[in-house]
């Protein structure tokens, strides 16, 4: 049954997310020949008598950036918007009598939107690279400069970790990257859950204070442990300083996980308890 | 007698508001049951208790034997007062939704009723009107071989040329082993199909039996029956 709701909640969110994020491959096309236009004729065509071009062709370039970010940011708003709808209005009628459990409902819901944060952050990753990598470039396919600007910038975000947390990079990072993905997720999908169980009007309302005070409270703990490890620190030396880090950085990871396992088993309890449709 | 549905105790609370008072109730199978009541005595809550939406406050249901749950959830087949499809779907994709969530759904009888009611399974479900929505419910509803079918308002919204259907879809798709609950306030349409009533009244039982018997005992009609009780309560 598990499988079963993940492939229908993966069927009823593929058709417009695919759309979009085709969508959002084609701006990577159209802004290399706009960025390749400004780059190699921008200055040409001002000098010819058509200066509002290039001014054309970078509001355009400004309006598909902005059309990316609207891409990124949508998707997981209509991620959200899907749950929502299929569990706390009228839909839920029909989620909550299929003969399936809570865990599985929120467990499928969960890691399609995983699926697709993955799917939206590559294709944005994507459509950023092509557009740097081809777009910039004066003479030939690819500039070169950025090419290597991007390998350098890989091989130093990873030595900088590596140089904070010496052997244990890899995997922290790994952790720390799986935990931010879930949590953050979980944490939408707790809050959309608290706020249309217990608020008998206005549930999207409640959803988004309940959202606002969850992250006031988590930013306070984060900040002070952060602050807590910062203090723990001065005045050591360079190794006593690169473990008070790593302690600092591993207590972040557990808050978050523990926040997210807190959250997915408060989401299903209520769920399970407290559902109120009507 | 082997009971489908049992509820012992049964209460629902709503913050303080009592919706059912440790109700009893036993329903046997083969058996289609007109839950009646004025509004607010309680009818949706206990379909919706019955079809696993709601907990309950105390008191115990079972159907076949067994708590609700995923495992009644596959058992019970239930038709809410309201339309719970998704709108931007097509027929055929909710058709391909019971499918793979039931086994007891028969797809071929959806698509035979569909065919008779000459509902295109290719239109987006959204685009259908009132009364074809719920025939389109009505139906995926009927095609399983549930055990209980719980049925809210099944004929609420629609023309009284869409009841006759509706009622007659479900005289005519039910298995004779299994039981149907129709819960409505149109007494006199439903009156024909019922064999058994349960008349609520803020929470609790106020009347119970059989249907042909209740009219030989008293001379008169469900309709009537129904009239006379809930005008000899207070507060009605």
């Amino acid at each position: 049954m598990f499988a079963k709701l993940l492939k229908h909640e993966w069927k009823s969110t593929a058709g417009l997310l695919g759309i979009l994020s085709l969508a959002a491959l084609g701006l990577s096309v159209l802004g290399t020949v706009i960025l390749r236009i400004l780059n190699n004729y921008g200055d040409q065509m001002s000098g010819n008598g058509y200066p509002l071009v290039p001014v054309a062709l970078g509001t355009m370039l400004f309006f598909l950036a902005v059309a990316l970010i609207a891409y990124a940011v949508g998707s997981r708003i209509l991620l959200l918007a899907r749950f929502y709808r299929n569990k706390f209005t009228d839909e839920g009628y029909l989620t909550f009598t299929l003969p399936v459990n809570c865990h599985q409902i929120f467990l499928s819901a969960l890691l399609n939107m995983v699926a697709w944060s993955l799917i939206t952050g590559a294709v944005t990753a994507a459509v950023v690279g092509i557009v740097a990598l081809f777009g910039t470039a004066t003479e030939g396919l690819v500039n070169t400069e950025v090419w290597s600007g991007l390998q350098e910038m890989l091989r130093w975000f990873f030595r900088l970790d590596q140089d904070l947390l010496k052997e244990a990079c890899w995997p922290i990072t790994l952790i720390r990257a799986i935990a931010n993905l879930f949590s953050g997720h979980i944490i939408a999908m707790t809050c959309l859950t608290v706020g249309s169980v217990l608020a008998k009007k206005h549930k999207i309302l409640a959803s988004f204070g309940v959202y606002y005070g969850f992250t006031m409270v988590s930013g306070i703990f984060t900040t002070v442990l952060t602050f807590l490890g910062a203090i723990s620190g001065i005045g050591a030396g360079s190794d006593a300083m690169v473990q008070s880090a790593q302690i600092s950085y591993g207590i972040q990871i557990l808050l978050q996980l523990a926040l997210a396992l807190g959250g997915y088993i408060l989401s299903v309890w209520l769920m399970r308890k407290k559902l109120n449709l009507s | 007698m082997d009971a489908i549905l049992e509820t012992v105790g049964l209460t629902k609370r709503y913050g303080g508001t009592p919706a059912l008072n440790g109700l009893c109730l036993e329903l046997p199978k083969g058996r289609i049951v007109g839950l009646l009541g004025p509004n607010g005595s309680g009818k949706t809550t206990l379909l919706k208790l019955c079809a696993g939406l709601l907990t309950p406050t105390s008191g115990t249901i079972r159907i076949c034997g067994q708590e609700v749950g995923e495992a009644t959830k596959a058992l019970v087949s239930y038709l809410p007062d309201r339309t719970y499809l998704n709108n931007r779907q097509k027929v055929r994709d909710q058709l391909d939704y019971f499918q793979d969530f039931y086994a007891d759904f028969d797809r071929s009888r959806a698509e035979g009723m569909l065919r008779v009611l000459g509902i295109d399974p290719d239109v987006r479900f959204g685009t259908l009107s009132k009364g074809t929505r719920e025939k389109v419910q009505l139906v995926l509803v009927m095609s399983r071989r549930a055990k209980l079918y719980l049925l809210d308002e099944p004929i609420g919204g629609v023309d009284p040329a869409a009841r006759d259907y509706i009622l007659h879809t479900i005289l005519t798709n039910y298995d004779p082993e299994a039981t149907v609950v129709i819960s409505t306030h149109l007494i006199a349409d439903v009156e024909p199909v019922l064999d058994a009533f349960v008349f609520l009244q803020q929470g609790f039982v106020v009347r119970s039996g059989d249907v042909a018997q209740a009219r030989e005992e008293s001379g008169k009609s469900l309709d009537e029956l129904f009239r006379e009780v809930f005008r000899c309560l207070p507060n009605c």
